[in-house]
């Protein structure tokens, strides 16, 4: 895939971004481009008070454009993870390029929190996507292998998998899951049917697959996947 | 409804009905023109519904050979083909909403829905009012109602809940804003965006939000929990209407509305944003939701059963 190189924008531009959260180009271009460019919607899932960091490049090295809030746990309703929502738009070396990203009121109840809505890149190991496939494959392709599935034809989008599960890649409109198997309650676990191949490479109790139909709803499903 | 001061046994009197239209019609009609009229034209309905469904061949032959018999057969015919009507809640007790329930299942819903209203398993009556996408600034509104009719050990009584059945236009892919200001429709100006959804069944470049079109459906619960609790999904995919003219509304003037495949089983029955909320929002973007407040109440009116019918019926 060619990538288009521009040039960054003026520390005014930049800026001006911030201060108006919008989802200008602020960040992703240059050395930071995507490896491949990816379109869905993900949530961000990190507990620390202070935010999760989100960075003009990828790597924790890498200049802080901004910060997405922490979880809030709604414990009247089973101790809800209520995340940040935000935009996929690519991937470089298991760090994602994200944008629009933005408090949820509508299932925290409460006023918006400061967000960094404009683009820049967070690791993976602090997002999660609720897919509402019925099939985890080999690649990024409905016709390559099926390596998960859970039973009864359920999709992957209840929230023991969601909580489990971590980005690892992306490509278009499908995410690479990696699922902490140890995090998924019994009935989670007895329902699904994991490839032998999904395990392959990874520590005990981790496996991966390609998942499609990523709903980037938390509040209900989305209309078809 | 009427006033009454009495609880009518819907069941009983059609149970009377029945039996009595197989072995003498003029008392089976002299025995419904002394009830009916006390009933009022909700419960009188369901009265009907219920007689209809219990007939035997001899009774309706019985029925069809006096000239009253025949009008009434033919009115309870025809009624299958209206919309009945939403009723004005509470009901006089939990027995009779069950029996007005009882009676639009027995006329509306498919055997499978009828045979669990027979061995009394939980069932899901939805009564659906029509309501625009736009309502509420496209948040949806919980002016549904959603019954669970409980049979369990000779119990027979029915439980309503507020609940949507309606996508909310905060979904719709009509209700985005344009690059260069505007909304893709300016018809949904006044929606709160949230993020857009639904099939382009028709194809013409734009998203068609969809409901559930009215039948009988099986859920069953989703494994994992959903929104920090309990869901339900259904057990095969699910037929959706879609607005495809973007009116609002889900109407027969929509081209192309009808879509076999694309919902999938996409549309589950989970909890929606409080009624209790500053802003109410029903979390719906095809999905059956009932408030978040009343949620619990209704799962446990409803047990654990390993599945269970939902008919969705639309009123007028």
């Amino acid at each position: 895939m060619s990538v288009r190189l521009r040039r960054p924008p003026s520390g005014a531009l930049l800026a001006l971004a911030l201060l108006a959260g919008c989802a200008a180009d602020a960040a992703g271009t240059g050395a930071a481009a995507p490896v491949r460019q990816c379109s869905f919607g993900a949530f961000a899932d990190d507990d620390d008070p202070a935010g999760l960091n989100v960075r003009a490049e990828p790597g924790t090295a890498a200049r802080v454009l901004g910060t997405l809030p922490p979880v809030v746990v709604d414990h009247a309703n089973g101790d809800f993870r209520v995340r940040i929502p935000l935009d996929v738009r690519g991937v470089r070396d298991g760090w994602f390029r994200i944008a629009g990203a933005h408090d949820d009121v509508t299932l925290t109840g409460k006023p918006a929190r400061p967000v960094y809505a404009g683009v820049g890149w967070v690791s993976g190991r602090k997002l999660a996507v609720k897919s509402q496939a019925t099939r985890g494959h080999a690649r990024p392709d409905a016709a390559s292998p099926v390596r998960l599935r859970m039973a009864d034809d359920e999709g992957f989008d209840n929230d023991a998998m969601v909580s489990a599960g971590r980005l690892v890649d992306c490509d278009g409109a499908w995410a690479l899951v990696e699922v902490d198997e140890t995090r998924l309650p019994a009935d989670v676990r007895a329902a699904l049917t994991v490839a032998p191949e999904a395990r392959a490479g990874l520590p005990a109790g981790r496996f991966r697959a390609w998942v499609d139909r990523v709903c980037g709803l938390q509040e209900t499903s989305c209309d078809g996947g | 409804m009427t006033t009454r001061d009495f609880e009518p046994d819907l069941e009983s009197l059609a149970d009377d009905f029945a039996t009595r239209a197989a072995s003498d019609a003029g008392a089976a009609l002299a025995s419904w023109n002394t009830a009916a009229p006390l009933l009022g034209e909700e419960l009188q309905a369901a009265f009907g519904a219920l007689a209809d469904a219990r007939l035997g061949w001899r009774a309706r032959a019985a029925l069809k050979a006096t000239p009253q018999g025949t009008a009434l057969l033919l009115d309870w015919a025809t009624a299958r083909q209206r919309r009945p009507a939403l009723p004005r809640l509470p009901f006089y007790t939990p027995h009779l909403a069950y029996q007005y329930c009882a009676a639009v299942v027995a006329q509306r819903g498919t055997p499978i829905a009828r045979a669990a209203l027979r061995a009394g398993t939980p069932l899901l009556l939805a009564l659906r009012k029509d309501t625009s996408t736009l309502a509420n600034r496209g948040r949806g509104e919980y002016d549904d109602r959603i019954a669970v009719l409980n049979g369990r050990g000779g119990l027979r009584a029915a439980r309503f809940f507020p609940a949507c059945t309606e996508p909310g236009a905060q979904y719709a892919p009509r209700a985005a804003s344009r690059p260069k200001g505007g909304r893709v429709d300016a018809r949904y100006a006044d929606v709160r965006f949230k993020k857009a959804e639904g099939i382009d069944i028709d194809k013409d470049g734009t998203g068609d939000l969809g409901r559930l079109v009215e039948g009988t459906y099986v859920f069953r619960e989703k494994a994992g929990g959903f929104l920090g609790g309990r869901a339900f999904q259904a057990n095969a995919d699910q037929v959706a209407e879609r607005d495809t003219d973007g009116d609002g509304l889900f109407t027969r003037s929509d081209p192309k509305r009808i879509d076999r495949k694309g919902a999938g089983r996409s549309m589950y029955i989970h909890r929606g944003g409080a009624l209790a909320a500053k802003e109410l929002n029903t979390w719906s973007a095809g999905c059956q939701t009932i408030p978040n407040d009343l949620y619990p109440d209704f799962l446990a009116t409803l047990g654990r059963p390993a599945s269970f019918c939902y008919v969705l019926v639309n009123t007028r």
